[in-house]
């Protein structure tokens, strides 16, 4: 199964040394043979087990509950620490699929969390929720309800991708910003959706099979992480899937130069729904995860800043990368707990942690966005473009993308100018 | 042989302002056509027009048979007809061959599930594009900077890519918008003999060119662009010779002067933007 990028397929299979050689050459530089050649065998040994990988990353990340349960940490013994890896999975999926739409297709989505909204009510109004009003559509088990969720995260995704996609940049921040709010402001207010009191009772899935029989629950925390990890584990699969084939050399041609692509034949505005969609469709899944396991969702539990939150994720991570999305999936959710512990209380200078997490972000923004600007993990071909913006090649570098952007607008109405005088 | 596109009365129009009046141009199959005319007469506009950038206020463009008035650009590609810019636009942080295998991706099918699920479609063409792009790497002559990033090429060697990948989606008309500018001699004798050889393999050549040399030596026919009307049209030797050709180069005046060809581009704005 060959994951690496496109040129080096045909050569010699990669070792280790040329892995980092290409991807972190500054750290490469740094790392002695004597370090590199025994992790080699550990690094092409890994290479060669293909999806195997998946199954023992699953593995790994099964025993990190029991891992949890020790006494060096007591304070993750319990719910608590099993509560913050429940949410760490969920902003992962989040992290993902935002990271598909903002890193891989580049468009600027400041509503994202509309998609992972609308697939948490899917699921309360599909399953046996115990809105007064009894208002469901149907009460099936949560297990039926999963693809509904999705398909309507996907519908979403493509009512609003098509007629707001062909918005550049800014505009299509705004709209999908805008977005955001109308689903809200719709939960917020419509009966079948119980206003703003939300919906309460949503049931737990329950495994009932004829040798096995588990309610997920109170009881057995664990049951909701184990139900995270094919989650996620999908999600990378799909998104390296996509990155690595004709689809996400599609995106990288729209995220470098919309028009030249589609002069070389890209469907632009298809690609971008299509990005949009895959997007939509794994914040879908968080949502029914989120909605099974907190039992009761409001338009309270779905703020704009989540939305914002999830974006300074991705960015803080690295734009396009898959660890970097997941990494500022556990810098947000875990952060501010490290800052409760340190702190010793549910204030920080006279904040609540709630709202310090906000500065906490932003701060921490800030910085990687003067120290590492491409993301702390960052994507290696957005690294590219940041090392060698303003090098004095002689060719046009984009050092600023909106610049960037402008010039070429403006190119491409250059005949008209021209007339003009 | 026969006609393989028809431009026919096309006139585009911005606001108050005719940037194409009344444009007709019919390219033969397997000629190389050139397109020639002062700065903002209308050439790239044309291009725009026919590459679906523009839908043109009136008139219609045909292809081998069907029209192609009013598609999409990536519909366009799916037709046969691929350009370059004149100003480049390749995909500056992606590699050569990353560039090449964008414009043999237009002829692939792999959906997005093929993708996702990696069909047997999905490696074949995976594999195959990626020999194709090597290929027309070769046949350019940038098969060397196969995993450069396109934006480290130099100049001369960005236009030779961007033609590559145009020849990646199969064209059966070229479209090339200036590509001997800002090349040294040597790297315009390069192109011709480039150009001349894609001709020869089967593609039609449709040229918009200022240095005259480049122009009249390789084009079969040539149509000439002022204000946006075409005031000149038939063989080089013929055109050159057009006092109408002459006035529009050289400006009013000098019009009389009818035995002097334009030497090269007009003198104030050499490289046109």
């Amino acid at each position: 199964m060959a994951m690496t990028g496109v040129p080096t397929r045909k050569s010699a299979p990669e070792t280790l040394r040329s892995h980092l050689d290409r991807n972190y050459p500054r750290l490469s530089q740094k790392l002695p043979d004597t370090f590199v050649t025994p992790a080699n065998v550990a690094f092409q040994g890994w290479r060669k087990l293909g999806y195997f990988r998946y199954l023992l990353a699953a593995i790994l990340m099964a025993t990190i509950p029991y891992l949890m349960d020790n006494d060096i940490f007591p304070i993750l013994q319990g719910g608590y620490g099993i509560n913050i890896l429940f949410t760490t999975g969920y902003w992962i999926l989040l992290t993902l699929g935002l990271s598909v739409v903002v890193g891989l297709a580049g468009l600027l989505d400041l509503g994202y969390v509309a998609f992972f909204m609308l697939g948490a009510y899917t699921t309360a109004l599909m399953t046996d929720s115990g809105s007064p009003d009894q208002w469901h559509l149907v009460t099936w088990s949560p297990w039926l309800v999963l693809p509904f969720a999705v398909i309507m995260a996907l519908v979403a995704g493509f009512v609003l991708g098509v007629p707001t996609l062909r918005l550049r940049g800014d505009y299509l921040a705004i709209v999908t910003l805008g977005f955001h709010e109308i689903v809200r402001q719709s939960v917020n207010n419509l009966t079948i959706t119980n206003g703003s009191r939300g919906i309460a009772q949503i049931p737990s899935p329950v495994i009932d099979l004829p040798f096995y029989y588990q309610e997920f629950g109170l009881d057995a925390e664990y049951y909701w992480w184990f139900l995270l990890i094919p989650a996620i584990l999908g999600a990378v699969l799909m998104i390296k899937h996509l990155d690595n084939s004709r689809v996400g050399r599609y995106w990288s041609a729209i995220r470098e130069d919309e028009v030249a692509a589609s002069a070389m034949g890209v469907p632009v505005t298809k690609m971008k729904v299509l990005a949009f969609m895959i997007g939509a469709s794994v914040s879908g899944v968080a949502g029914w995860i989120y909605a099974i396991k907190i039992g009761y969702i409001a338009p309270n539990s779905f703020p704009l800043l989540q939305s914002i939150l999830v974006l300074c994720a991705v960015v803080i991570g690295g734009l396009g990368s898959i660890s970097g999305a997941v990494l500022g999936a556990i810098l947000v959710v875990t952060l501010p707990e490290i800052v409760r512990e340190l702190s010793g209380g549910d204030e920080i200078f006279g904040f609540s942690i709630e709202a310090g997490r906000i500065a906490i972000f932003g701060a921490l923004l800030i910085l990687v966005m003067i120290y590492r600007p491409g993301g702390l993990l960052a994507a290696k071909r957005r690294r590219t473009e940041l090392q060698e913006a303003g090098a004095a090649d002689g060719v046009v570098v984009a050092e600023d993308p909106g610049a960037h952007v402008k010039t070429r607008d403006a190119d491409l109405w250059d005949d008209r100018k021209k007339g003009e005088h | 042989m026969g006609t393989l596109m028809n431009v026919e009365g096309v006139t585009m129009e911005f606001g108050g302002l005719r940037a194409l009046s009344d444009v007709n141009i019919d390219i033969q199959e397997g000629e190389i056509f050139g397109l020639i005319g002062p700065n903002g007469a209308g050439k790239t506009t044309l291009f725009n027009c026919i590459t679906g950038v523009y839908t043109p206020t009136r008139g219609k463009v045909d292809f081998s048979g069907g029209s192609i008035t009013g598609k999409r650009p990536d519909q366009i590609v799916e037709v046969g007809i691929c350009r370059t810019f004149q100003q480049i636009r390749l995909f500056p942080n992606m590699s050569a061959m990353e560039n090449v295998f964008i414009g043999v991706d237009a002829r692939h099918q792999t959906s997005i599930f093929g993708a996702i699920f990696r069909s047997p479609r999905h490696h074949r063409e995976e594999s195959e594009g990626e020999d194709k792009a090597l290929e027309l790497l070769e046949y350019c002559g940038v098969r060397k900077f196969a995993n450069d990033l396109a934006k480290n090429l130099s100049y001369g060697d960005q236009r030779r890519l961007e033609i590559a990948r145009a020849l990646g989606t199969k064209p059966k008309l070229l479209l090339l918008d200036e590509p001997a500018a800002g090349m040294n001699p040597a790297e315009k004798n390069g192109l011709r003999d480039l150009v001349r050889k894609i001709r020869d393999s089967g593609v039609t050549v449709l040229l918009i060119e200022h240095d005259m040399k480049v122009v009249m030596g390789l084009s079969d026919r040539v149509a000439v662009l002022d204000h946006g009307e075409r005031i000149a049209f038939g063989k080089p030797e013929q055109v050159q010779k057009d006092p109408k050709v002459v006035e529009a180069y050289l400006g009013a005046g000098t019009g009389g002067n009818a035995g002097q060809p334009p030497a090269s581009t007009t003198p104030t704005e050499p490289s046109d933007g």
